[in-house]
């Protein structure tokens, strides 16, 4: 009876080679990720050169590129691009954004802008006071990688009284997003 | 007398029809080599330490970020032959962060920078690779013999941040090791 017993063992263990697999455990971890509102931008138009075209006295314009980089917050995030005169035209006896030497006389913009992007929907006067919007972004939003364009079109009065000669202003763009 | 005579015909008998009752009777099995197994290596309960990694992903110009800390993956075998190979993968639950749908897993590289028990033990997967939904391997050795015997593998992980990203806080990926060991 032994040797009954220990041959029928040796056949159940030969018969079951697959209670010998491989035994694997494992274990977890968690990654958290908190991505921040964040935004930038670049003027690839670093001079904007105005110049008056065509019929004699027509406006200055000329045009400023921009690529911009966004990604505001899900639900309650916002965005924007604005400008400001930071530095008035110069030197003196041609145009100006603080005090036009004539009644009307203005640096105006219109806006273009990809999108998440909305730009400015009419056209918007310049200022050395205040910063005035480009762009304007919901929640949400977000860029390519490589960044999305704008661009601000440019228009400066073509006064009579402005003396002849080259005048120099600073724009500065700020882009910022919740 | 009459007992006697009686009782030698039948031990006689015995011997002369079964003499294998009366040798040294070892049982002994012969099994063919292809069909012996060695026995399994029992695995101790994988952890993970920190339980959590945090990347704080600030701005995509910047560069990847690196995780708040590597994660230390540790394990133990009993039972282990030298001969036998453990490895260990990693693998994420989803193709995506949770709640965060723009952020892929595959943002997320994981670089094994150590190992330690066994024998051999090594990375793989050079200088890192992106996590998948698929179990991808990090290291592996040859098991250590004896009882309790400890490893350990040190991962690092970097995310590439990405304007595409939506922000958003409390954005997660499970991940799960799996140590095998023959």
């Amino acid at each position: 009876m032994k040797r009954q017993y220990i041959l029928a063992l040796a056949a159940a263990l030969i018969s079951a080679p697959a209670s010998y697999g491989q035994f694997a455990a494992s274990g977890t971890t968690t990654l958290s990720v908190t991505v921040s509102a964040e935004a930038a931008l670049s003027v690839t138009t670093s001079t904007t050169t105005l110049a008056a075209l065509g019929t004699i006295f027509n406006p200055y314009t000329g045009t400023t590129n921009l690529t911009y980089k966004i990604r505001t917050s899900q639900s309650t995030g916002t965005g924007n691009v604005t400008l400001k005169v930071t530095s008035d035209f110069s030197p003196a006896n041609g145009p100006s954004v603080t005090t036009p030497p004539s009644a009307g006389d203005a640096l105006t913009y219109t806006c273009t802008a990809a999108a998440p992007a909305t730009g400015c929907s009419s056209a918007t006067t310049a200022s050395t006071a205040s910063a005035t919007s480009v762009a304007t972004f919901g929640a949400g939003a977000s860029s390519a990688n490589a960044g999305n364009a704008a661009s601000t079109a440019w228009s400066l009065t073509n006064d009579p009284v402005y003396h002849t000669g080259s005048y120099t202003a600073t724009v500065t763009y700020t882009i910022s997003a919740t | 007398m009459i007992r006697v005579i009686q009782l030698m015909p039948v031990l006689v008998g015995l011997a002369a029809a079964s003499p294998a009752l009366f040798a040294q009777t070892k049982a002994r099995v012969v099994v063919p080599a292809e069909r012996i197994f060695p026995m399994a290596t029992t695995l101790g309960a994988v952890t993970a330490s920190p339980a959590t990694i945090s990347f704080a992903a600030t701005d995509p110009d910047l560069g990847p970020f690196t995780g708040s800390s590597s994660a230390t993956v540790s394990w133990t075998t009993s039972g282990g032959a030298a001969g036998s190979t453990w490895t260990l993968k990693v693998q994420a639950a989803a193709a995506t962060f949770a709640s965060c749908a723009t952020v892929p897993t595959s943002a997320v590289t994981a670089m094994c920078t150590g190992v330690a028990g066994g024998t051999g033990g090594a990375c793989t997967g050079g200088s890192g690779f992106a996590l998948s939904t698929a179990g991808q391997q990090v290291a592996s050795g040859k098991e250590a013999t004896g009882i309790g015997k400890s490893y350990s593998v040190t991962i690092n992980f970097t995310l590439a941040d990405s304007w595409s990203y939506i922000a958003k806080s409390s954005c997660t990926l499970s991940l799960t090791y799996t140590v095998t060991a023959p």
